[in-house]
């Protein structure tokens, strides 16, 4: 059977986590992965999964990265999955790595994907995906810096829907609620209970799902839909739940 | 609190920040911060004894903290009643087009640079149980040839969000959000108004709730012409 050329994608924090599971969902699915990590060492290339070594919080690695993609084929799907939280008192934590955060979670995500898309590097129904957070919708004081950077990642792609619609692309944006990863477990307080959260596995699926089916609100899971709406109905009351059960409880700085 | 506050007010060299120093100046010490000063805050400090401005570029977030800390030591502030965050930046257009350097500098100007300014502020605010009062703006919902600067804006809410929490009870922290104002940031910003600026509220109107919004205790509140004629600006009674 002659195959018709795969499908390219590009998805950010690949090594681990949720990147991790979406990249293998893509490339299971015949897709031919590209895979943004600092830790490219960690990932496994295959057939259809390649890595690039990058450090997304260094702008100037970053405008490396984005005269190589310029020069490969358009992508059909760009996935901004690569992120760093930081957790403990706000005025506690070294202001140095605000701004790394700030750098690898908002305005990297903002800056690869309008120079791809001014290149022309995105296909025509391309989809472009961008992981805010559940904290959006809930405020989650512990992590002030970590939910600014989600709550701008949402409105930009909230923004960028229309003027990205006119060239063919679907904007998304994902707001999952907590999952099982290394990165989730470094960031919750000691005793928190891990098995309520989502696999990573799970949540990618739902998430693909939702993006090809063109939706631009995705909530991977009924927990995450309930806590949204509870968040949007009754803001205060969240703010108040968010500080006793995670900023109360946090007894370390993680950074 | 009675009597004349220490106050710090961001981007008070024209439109909003100017005419909230213009009112507060009256009565209280102010340090004005902005990226170069302006003629017409140049003669309002002659005129104002209490009255300071320092250079401050927030483009360059990391530069902050030590400008300005060196500069409240000469000044012999060691702590502040209330501090505005009020300085910003945006540049209209399509978000397919819109540079990395805009992109950067929003980013940097209207978010990084106020997280920057609150780590920095936090002692001096903690020692009156004083007041941090961030300037946003209602694109912060999402505006489409205005991308950044809505993300910006989004984020310094959600900034503001969780702090207002942390900081409960030491430093209260509020968010307020002016509509379309009669300031030259839309020409900075590369869009050409017609009629509809008229129905704009002016810069002199947003400082007036401004002030009445820091003397309440109200976390988020929208500050549009509409809400100055429903009057918003005759509640409160100022900053005393």
């Amino acid at each position: 059977m002659s195959a018709r050329p795969s499908k390219r994608a590009l998805v950010t924090g690949g090594a681990m986590g949720l990147g991790k599971a979406l990249s293998a969902n893509l490339a299971a699915q015949g897709w031919q992965v590209t895979i943004i990590d600092r830790d490219a060492t960690k990932i496994v290339e295959k057939d259809q999964l390649h890595s690039i070594k990058c450090d997304l919080s260094d702008p100037v690695a970053v405008d490396r990265l984005i005269e190589e993609l310029i020069n490969q084929d358009p992508f059909d799907s760009v996935i901004h999955n690569a992120a760093v939280s930081a957790t403990g008192r706000f005025e506690t934590i070294p202001v140095q790595k605000y701004h790394q955060l700030m750098q690898l979670n908002v305005t990297t995500p903002m800056i690869i994907s309008s120079r791809l898309a001014a290149a022309g590097r995105l296909n025509r129904g391309a989809h472009l995906v961008f992981l805010s957070s559940l904290s959006h919708f809930t405020g989650y004081p512990g992590a002030a810096v970590y939910s600014a950077s989600k709550d701008a990642i949402a409105v930009y792609a909230k923004s960028i829907r229309k003027p990205f619609a006119k060239i063919g692309v679907t904007v998304s944006c994902v707001f999952p609620g907590p999952m099982k990863t290394q990165q989730a477990e470094r960031h919750s307080p000691t005793n928190a209970d891990a098995e309520k959260r989502m696999q990573p596995e799970t949540a990618a699926a739902l998430i693909l799902k939702s993006v090809f089916a063109n939706r631009k609100t995705i909530l991977p899971g009924a927990n995450a839909k309930a806590f949204a709406a509870l968040g949007k109905v009754m803001p205060i009351v969240t703010d108040f739940a968010m500080r006793k059960i995670i900023y109360e409880k946090l007894d370390k700085d993680v950074y | 609190m009675a009597g004349p506050r220490n106050i710090l007010i961001t981007g008070g060299t024209s439109g909003i920040g100017l005419a909230l120093v213009d009112r507060l100046s009256k009565r209280h010490r102010v340090l004005v911060t902005g990226r170069k000063i302006s003629p017409a805050l140049e003669a309002m400090i002659v005129q104002r004894p209490d009255l300071d401005f320092l250079a401050l570029d927030q483009s360059q977030p990391e530069k902050i903290t030590k400008t300005l800390t060196s500069y409240l030591e000469k000044k012999k502030w060691d702590q502040i009643h209330n501090a505005v965050l009020n300085a910003g930046t945006g540049f209209v257009g399509d978000p397919v087009h819109e540079t990395s350097d805009k992109i950067a500098q929003t980013i940097a100007v209207n978010l990084m640079a106020n997280i920057e300014l609150s780590h920095c502020l936090f002692p001096y605010l903690q020692k009156t149980k004083g007041k941090l009062t961030f300037v946003g703006s209602t694109a912060r919902k999402g505006a489409k040839n205005f991308s950044s600067y809505a993300a910006s804006k989004a984020g310094l809410h959600g900034f503001a969000r969780a702090l207002k929490e942390e900081w409960r009870n030491k430093v209260a922290v509020q968010i307020l959000h002016p509509g379309p104002t009669k300031t030259d940031m839309h020409e900075k910003a590369g869009l050409k108004l017609g009629m509809i600026r008229h129905l704009f509220a002016s810069p002199e109107a947003v400082a007036h709730m401004i002030e009445n919004s820091m003397g309440r205790n109200r976390f988020s509140t929208k500050m549009t012409s509409f809400q100055y004629w429903g009057g918003n600006h005759l509640l409160g009674r100022g900053l005393r």
